[in-house]
């Protein structure tokens, strides 16, 4: 093999497998023809701000969602999931009654922390369902996110408004330009990834999706995994709800719409497969940033509404598809190498080829 | 040579069955030990129990004079045992660093992996098994034999003093074989002692020093290779004498029923032969030769891009497999399980799926005439199965490939494509299973048989084509087929060349006692 091919080789093995790494080319040549097109520059910081303040709840249960996936499972929850932290967190910021219990008013961090806690209860008996009572992960999830968003709506109501500024104040502050949420996501999003990319409890996942009974036999325990990670999951989302009731400056036991279908829409973007064993948090993040600067691109360029879930299946379909094809080329071209990498200790003597 | 394992008396029990019967036998330092029974003789349950998977009944394990008693896999590992299981663990998107030491990577602070060391380490491990390969490349870029090479280095990783190899050449071709058998003497002369577990009993003669016999759960003996023939060992196993020769049926050259001439796609190139009327025409070659490719093109299940098939004196080119199956050629898949047998349905239901036709009247299948069909196909075939109802992920491989079978004798093919007719498959079975495939010739079937297994073909077939890297090489009559030429031809060495360097090259002698 010559110089040239293995710079080719290297390359196309970058596109196939740094799906975060393809997806920031497609965008920046996306931003050159928004700017050639439309005048400006499309990534100013005005835009820029906007669209990741946009995609923080997203992005946020994302990374959770990509842990799932790398270990071949979902969570469908996540939307309720979100709802109840969000809920939770203002109930116990306002006072309230529930089930006859007399809920007087938190200090903010006391709110927040028992909308953290109920989000991991909820993502608790997700994991426990899933791996202990062995529910197939999508009907266990599927029934949880009913359960947990009629929780949700029971407790938090369709409004709990006017939020103490205290509790406000943490969204809706600005650092250089951007709003806090984009800060804490940013910090959320690097630390996942290097768990997951360096910690070795994390690289468990990997083979948990993709070859379970071999990670059974190579002592992992997979129903703890599994466990830790679904309360992972409903950590995350509790952390997106309060995060996102403290932008809104209200909070509502209301479920965001299809939210779990485009987290796991934008983590197969980014790479993942649900059939487990792949991805990573980079490419995670870079999906749901691919998907809503489209939106956001889109809308600049005036293109009605409803073109936007035709544009974003699509999308969905060709990461699918070109994901396929390259692997099959790619893979053609691996097996012509056959035994290269064999000491011909045997061949040698038998062929002496 | 002094005793590093020994199995005292264990007994398993299974609902309904009773797996292991007071097992009792040694395994010496240093030596190469070979298991074999039939299906479901239980040498998998007794690898299980030594692998720390489950525990056994009643007995003990010692080792190395001290008895162990394995709570889980992990505690068997650290105490030397290495497990190469037949299935790959592997996985296929990630490093082969990290799939040797998966769940157990070399940390530094924070439990952060250290892939430094990690990659150092596994690299001095791909060394030891005879690989020169990066140990970041990811391992579903690397082939079977590779794969297989790094599931050891896996085992070994934790200083394994006794591997057992679960049937490790079962998707590996002979070639590769002879690369396993270096890497297991060289870990022998190291002083691991090697569990070898296979259907393959040719190879026992080459690798094995002493081999251990079980039978329904119960132990029939050790023997030492060198004083025993296979012959005897199959006696053991099976309690019987098993013929295992060429059966003459007097088939002579005939109008070609099907004649390939050109025949090419990205997996072969110019690829002709005939098959005649009643013939069973074997097609050899090592994996990635093309073999199943070839099969898969004229099924029409792959497509080809250049190339003739006449079938009957008319030119056909099937794009679809129902195009094929209408036209009278039936294809029995390599991989049963994957692409062949409905796990989850009944054997009834299994047989008749390519023959829905035959027992639909207005839209409706009419299952009592295809159960009274297919019981029987399940007589004539001897199909171990308690009912047709049984589901055929419960019955023995054996068993599995025989309702494989039945499937497409119901279907009656004129032309019958079998791609590897006995991998996984007990000898008894095996010998079964010839029977039926030359009584189906006799019966008027030409059948195209592919394998891997040399000996096999030589005993089934009358032509035998040989393939190497996507070309024909050879094609050889019964009467002048050996091993030898096969082999050579596989590699891809013409014979002449053989002729001139003797035949005597140690390397391949796959075949040993055969």
């Amino acid at each position: 093999m010559n110089g040239s091919n293995r710079v080719k080789d290297a390359i196309v093995n970058q596109l196939i497998n740094n799906r975060a790494l393809s997806l920031l080319l497609l965008l920046v040549v996306l931003a050159a023809a928004m700017s050639l097109a439309f005048g400006g520059i499309f990534f100013a910081w005005s835009n820029l701000s906007g669209i990741l303040l946009n995609l923080v709840s997203e992005a946020i249960l994302a990374v959770g969602m990509m842990y799932l996936i790398v270990s071949g499972v979902i969570d469908l929850s996540i939307g309720a999931n979100l709802a109840l932290g969000g809920a939770i967190t203002g109930i116990c910021l306002k006072g309230s009654i529930i089930f006859g219990l007399v809920i007087h008013p938190q200090p903010v961090p006391v709110a927040i922390l028992w909308g953290l806690f109920a989000s991991s209860i909820g993502g608790l008996l997700n994991g426990l369902l899933v791996s202990r009572v062995g529910v197939n992960a999508l009907i266990a999830t599927l029934a949880m996110s009913k359960i947990i968003g009629g929780a949700a709506l029971y407790i938090g109501g369709s409004e709990i408004a006017d939020l103490p500024e205290s509790f406000n104040m943490l969204s809706q502050t600005r650092v250089f330009g951007f709003f806090m949420p984009i800060y804490y996501m940013l910090v959320i999003v690097v630390i996942a990834a290097i768990l997951l990319a360096k910690m070795r409890y994390f690289r468990r996942f990997y083979f948990i999706g993709g070859n379970l009974r071999s990670a059974r036999l190579s002592g992992i325990n997979v129903n703890n995994t599994l466990t830790v990670m679904f309360v992972l999951m409903g950590l995350l989302a509790g952390l997106a709800g309060v995060i996102f009731a403290a932008r809104m400056g209200n909070a509502s036991g209301n479920t965001l719409p299809n939210i779990e279908l485009n987290v796991i829409t934008a983590a197969i973007i980014g790479g993942g497969s649900l059939s487990g064993g792949k991805g990573n948090v980079a490419g995670a993040f870079m999906g749901v940033l691919f998907i809503n600067v489209i939106k956001t691109s889109m809308v600049i360029a005036g293109i009605d509404i409803y073109w936007q879930p035709i544009i974003v299946g699509a999308i969905l379909i060709s990461a699918v598809v070109i994901d396929i094809v390259l692997q099959e080329r790619y893979g053609a071209s691996i097996s012509l190498r056959k035994l290269q990498s064999v000491r011909r200790r045997t061949l040698g003597r038998a062929g002496s080829a | 040579m002094d005793t590093l394992l020994e199995f005292k008396g264990i007994m398993k029990q299974f609902p309904g069955v009773r797996a292991l019967d007071g097992i009792t036998f040694e395994v010496r330092r240093g030596e190469v030990h070979g298991l074999v029974g039939e299906n479901g003789a239980g040498k998998s349950t007794l690898m299980h129990i030594l692998a720390g998977v489950y525990p056994p009944d009643a007995g003990t394990l010692v080792l190395e004079g001290r008895e162990v008693r394995f709570g889980d896999e992990q505690h068997a590992q650290t105490s030397g045992i290495g497990m190469v299981f037949q299935e790959r663990s592997l996985v296929g998107s990630l490093s082969i660093a990290e799939n040797i030491f998966v769940g157990r990577q070399p940390v530094k602070m924070l439990n952060w992996v250290d892939r430094k060391s990690m990659n150092r380490q596994a690299g001095a491990l791909l060394k030891r098994v005879g690989l020169d390969l990066d140990a970041t490349a990811m391992v579903s870029t690397l082939s079977s034999i590779e794969q297989q090479l790094v599931e050891i280095a896996k085992a070994l990783s934790l200083d394994a003093r006794i591997l057992i190899l679960d049937e490790p050449t079962a998707t590996i071709t002979e070639i590769e074989t002879q690369i396993l058998f270096d890497l297991i003497r060289d870990l022998k002369e190291k002083g691991i002692s090697v569990i070898y577990i296979s259907h393959r009993l040719e190879e026992l003669s080459s690798i094995c020093d002493r081999v251990s016999v079980l039978k329904d759960g119960v132990y029939q003996g050790t023997r030492t290779m060198a004083e025993v023939s296979l012959d005897e060992i199959i006696t053991m196993m099976v309690g019987r004498k098993i013929l295992n020769v060429y059966d003459d049926r007097g088939w002579k050259t005939s109008e070609p029923i099907l004649q390939v001439r050109n025949l090419s796609s990205t997996a072969f190139s110019g690829v002709s032969f005939d098959l005649a009327t009643r013939e069973i025409f074997g097609i050899a070659g090592l994996a990635g030769a093309g073999r199943t490719e070839i099969a898969l093109a004229l099924f029409g299940a792959d497509p080809y891009a250049r190339g003739d098939v006449t079938l009957r004196g008319a030119k056909v080119h099937f794009r679809r497999p129902e195009d094929a199956i209408n036209a009278g050629i039936g294809y029995l898949t390599e991989d049963r399980k994957a692409a062949g047998l409905f796990l989850e349905l009944p054997v009834a239901q299994n047989i008749i799926s390519a023959n829905l036709q035959a027992f639909t009247r207005r839209g409706l299948v009419r299952d009592r005439t295809a159960n009274d069909e297919c019981g029987g196909f399940v007589a004539r075939l001897r199909i171990n199965t308690p009912s047709l109802r049984q589901l055929v992920m419960n019955l023995s491989g054996g068993n599995q490939q025989k309702v494989l079978l039945a499937r497409w004798l119901m279907k009656n093919s004129e032309i019958l494509i079998i791609d590897e007719p006995t991998r996984g498959v007990d000898v008894g079975a095996k010998n079964e299973i010839y029977e039926f495939i030359r009584q189906m010739a006799k019966d008027g079937t030409s059948i195209i048989a592919i394998s891997s297994e040399l000996p096999e073909l030589l005993i089934l077939c009358d032509r035998i084509m040989v393939m190497c890297q996507g070309r024909k090489t050879g094609e050889l009559l019964h009467g002048d087929a050996t091993e030898e030429k096969l082999m050579h031809l596989c590699a891809g060495i013409p014979l002449e060349e053989e002729a001139a360097r003797g035949a005597s090259d140690a390397a391949f002698r796959v075949g040993g006692a055969t």
